[in-house]
């Protein structure tokens, strides 16, 4: 009884307990494509995938280390009478990455749900104490032969969100930085001296926005960037050791969706200025993660311990093709004396409208090459993944599976091409990323930077009113201003934006498990119920028509006296005589 | 079956109370609540029409939906000045008068937006949610808040013989009363305040209103004494 009562003071005061954050499956992209339900909150109880039914308001719980795509397909394709589906993520998610069989499988999971429209809303979840709890205790119910019902003693799921908001503008912001050499007056008419162009993309595309993914699909590049700005930087502050080139750091956005940034960056771009380029390095997925391994193509690949790759472009034009060709040597040498392994890719890029383009790149350098830039990407992916729009960042994605030596070595790698090609001439060659001195300082900064990137909601288009999204975008510009000559934001329009877009507010709810009592909860509320109605009764009479009142209404009636029906009432009849 | 009548006895069982406990059934006040109770349903269903006509659909403009809201909740005081002044009452005082109609609408509100969920729900399917209970919860402090409404409007009906300065306060307390419902329905509706939550805060606004009627109604009695 006392465990009943207790259980019945714990549902009350639910609302006060702890809770956790649950993420809400997009609803859609920004290209208007659905993808998640419209519904932003959910509550039922907690049941479990056995069997085939699907019961009236309750939340299914799947692991997701042990769920199929099928199975997950067969309870969100179809309307049904669930309240949600929760998909509990494994609780070293955020923590020290995910296994790679986990990590695997969560994105044929993902996959699945970007194949097709979910018609009941979807959660993500990590597993907590109390969610495993639950779902241990869930277990046990089947196992007794007593599954769980809204009249059976059993858990509950509330999930609370925001409703999403409409964006006011569909913008993209890229960010660029230029370090200037010491003779680029920026005298009209006269060619800018050559520059080197350094970019990352630093959003993602994650089927659920409000998670902290795409740390290695977009943020490890982009603090990578960040980190050999501020490297540059101090070259540039001196002027005995100021170059006589331009870097430019360019931070782009819409890099899912065939790095439209850098396309119309290019596009917008000073013709001088683009001309001037002589050399871009794109770093793009170098974090060296479990979640970019799983994307390989085969499973021999995804085997393998990653290894960083270069990509460049066998350009069919043969004006450029020499200082491509140089510029790729020139990055292969700069990987071999800084000791790491590096693997070379090409492919050949093909001529086309930007459209086109926009619809078929999926690294960076392709872009470039159009225009005539030589071009490379680093990345710890071994091909390009080809034909997928949006490129999805799993959620397995976190800053916690990034391993900081690998973006090292690739910003090391990037760092002595960037040094040789300000200073080819010079003896001993300098270095620009050394690691024997403030090791702990670079690491620190791009864990810093990591984390930052990827747990900020940094989906396209931004809805600027997100304190999260500003603080973000405050946050790079900021930077970038500090250490650089001149930095400027870049406002682009993504294309095939309807003419109105839901932002991707409402990406996170509140999540709390609730055990909740039955019968006996009936029968407190029963008695709750009575007490209430019987003491508003009291305080009514009471407050209206006084004490008097009520006591009379509970004082015994007088007897009456009996009729005598022979021979009238007795009072009568002494009356008379 | 048993949380049914749970929330159906806290849904409407207190109009009864309020109407048998208090002097009401002994003036015959049953005309004046059926006025009030039709009242309401003819301004729901306006509302429900208004609603339909204007409110756009799927609309992603909060601002849009809840300003056309706001002014359509403005029909519940053309309905209630209609139930008090339009139709033919029995020969009893303002007070009693003034609760009688407040007492109909919050049972015709309770019916409809309370018990009717509840009742479908149920027929639904056998499944409940606690959800439920806080909708006969909410029928209580929707009767509590028109009863406080109602001795808010009875001084404001009578308003001539009353101080400047306690009027002010009466004007500010009756606003009070008229939008404070709209206004956390919005933010129930914004996804600012969970369910439980909304509860609350009707709780709360309501009590404290009635609190502002009842020293209000003490004040105007001195005065007029």
């Amino acid at each position: 009884m006392v465990t009943k009562v207790l259980a019945l003071l714990a549902l009350v005061l639910a609302p006060l307990a702890g809770a956790q954050t649950a993420y809400r499956l997009l609803q859609a992209d920004y290209q208007g494509r659905q993808i998640g339900s419209k519904h932003y909150s959910a509550d039922g109880y907690v049941t479990l995938p056995r069997g085939s039914a699907k019961p009236y308001k309750a939340v299914m719980v799947l692991p997701v280390n042990s769920t199929s795509p099928e199975a997950l397909a067969d309870y969100t394709q179809q309307k049904s009478s669930l309240s949600c589906v929760l998909l509990v993520l494994p609780s070293s998610w955020d923590s020290s990455g995910m296994p790679a069989a986990d990590a695997s499988n969560l994105l044929r999971l993902e996959q699945q749900l970007l194949a097709a429209p979910a018609q009941v809303p979807v959660f993500f979840a990590k597993e907590t104490a109390a969610l495993a709890d639950a779902v241990a205790e869930t277990h046990a119910m089947f196992e007794r032969g007593a599954p769980p019902t809204l009249q059976t003693d059993r858990y509950q799921l509330a999930l609370q969100g925001k409703m999403p908001t409409q964006l006011a503008s569909k913008q993209a912001t890229n960010y660029v930085a230029t370090l200037r050499a010491a003779d680029d007056h920026l005298k009209l008419g006269v060619p800018p001296p050559p520059a080197l162009l350094l970019t990352a993309h630093f959003d993602s595309f994650s089927l659920a926005p409000g998670s902290p993914a795409g740390a290695d699909a977009a943020a490890s590049g982009a603090a990578a960037c960040l980190l050999l700005l501020r490297l540059l930087h101090r070259l540039y502050a001196s002027p005995e050791t100021r170059p006589s080139r331009n870097v430019m750091v360019l931070l782009t956005t819409g890099g899912p969706y065939g790095q439209q940034g850098l396309l119309h960056w290019a596009a917008d771009a000073d013709p001088a200025q683009l001309e001037a380029i002589e050399a871009a390095i794109v770093l793009d997925s170098i974090g060296g993660s479990v979640a970019v391994q799983q994307q390989a193509a085969t499973d021999s690949l995804r085997r393998q311990q990653p290894q960083l790759h270069m990509h460049h472009a066998a350009d069919s034009s043969s004006s450029s093709s020499s200082s491509n060709v140089a510029w790729v040597d020139a990055v292969a040498a700069a990987a071999a004396r800084m000791g790491v392994q590096l693997t070379a890719v090409q492919q050949e890029v093909a001529a086309g409208t930007d459209a086109a383009a926009a619809a078929s790149a999926s690294l960076g350098h392709e872009h470039l090459a159009r225009k005539g830039v030589p071009a490379v990407s680093l990345s710890y992916m071994t091909a390009a993944p080809v034909g997928q729009q949006p490129r999805v960042s799993s959620l397995a994605d976190t800053a916690a599976a990034i391993n900081l030596d690998r973006v090292l070595d690739a910003a090391q790698v990037a760092a002595d091409a960037i040094s040789r090609w300000l200073y080819p001439q010079l003896e001993p060659q300098l270095c620009l990323l050394d690691l024997s001195s403030e090791p702990q300082q670079h690491r620190d900064f791009l864990a810093g930077w990591i984390k930052l990137l990827s747990t900020a909601p940094s989906m396209m288009p931004f809805d600027k009113a997100d304190p999260g999204i500003s603080l973000l975008h405050e946050n790079i510009f900021q930077f970038m201003r500090t250490h650089s000559h001149s930095a400027k934001r870049h406002m682009w329009t993504p294309a095939g934006t309807p003419a109105s877009i839901t932002a991707f507010g409402g990406t996170t709810a509140t999540m709390r498990v609730l055990k909740a009592a039955g019968f006996m909860q009936d029968m407190l509320l029963l008695a709750a119920v009575l007490l209430y109605l019987g003491g508003l009764w009291v305080v009514l009479v009471v407050a209206t028509r006084g004490w008097a009142e009520l006591r009379a209404m509970w004082a015994p009636k007088p007897a009456t006296r009996r009729r005598n029906t022979k021979g009238g009432s007795s009072s009568n009849s002494s009356k008379r005589s | 079956m048993l949380r049914v009548l749970n929330c159906v006895a806290l849904c409407i069982f207190p109009h009864f109370i309020y109407y048998y406990a208090t002097p009401l059934s002994e003036y015959e006040a049953l005309t004046s609540t059926s006025y009030g109770a039709l009242a309401a349903v003819g301004t729901a269903l306006v509302k429900g029409c208004l609603t339909a006509l204007f409110v756009p659909a799927g609309s992603d403009n909060v601002f849009l939906r809840v300003s056309i809201a706001a002014a359509i909740s403005g029909a519940d005081v053309v309905g209630l000045w209609y139930a008090l002044t339009k139709l033919p009452h029995r020969n009893i005082s303002n007070s009693h008068k003034f609760q009688a109609v407040a007492l109909g609408w919050a049972f015709a509100c309770a019916l409809l937006f309370q018990l009717a969920p509840i009742l479908a729900a149920f027929l639904g399917s056998p499944d409940f949610s606690f959800s439920h209970v806080l909708g006969a919860v909410t029928a209580n402090i929707h009767l509590a808040h028109m009863l406080s409404m109602a001795c808010a409007g009875v001084l404001f009906w009578s308003k001539r013989a009353k101080p400047a300065g306690l009027l002010a306060v009466l004007r500010l307390v009756v606003v009070a009363h008229a939008v404070t419902p709209a206004a956390i329905s919005v933010l129930a509706d914004l996804g600012r305040v969970s369910s439980a939550q909304s509860v609350l805060l009707q709780a709360g606004s309501s009590g404290l209103l009635a609190a502002c009627s009842w020293w209000l109604w003490q004040q105007g009695s001195a005065k007029a004494a």
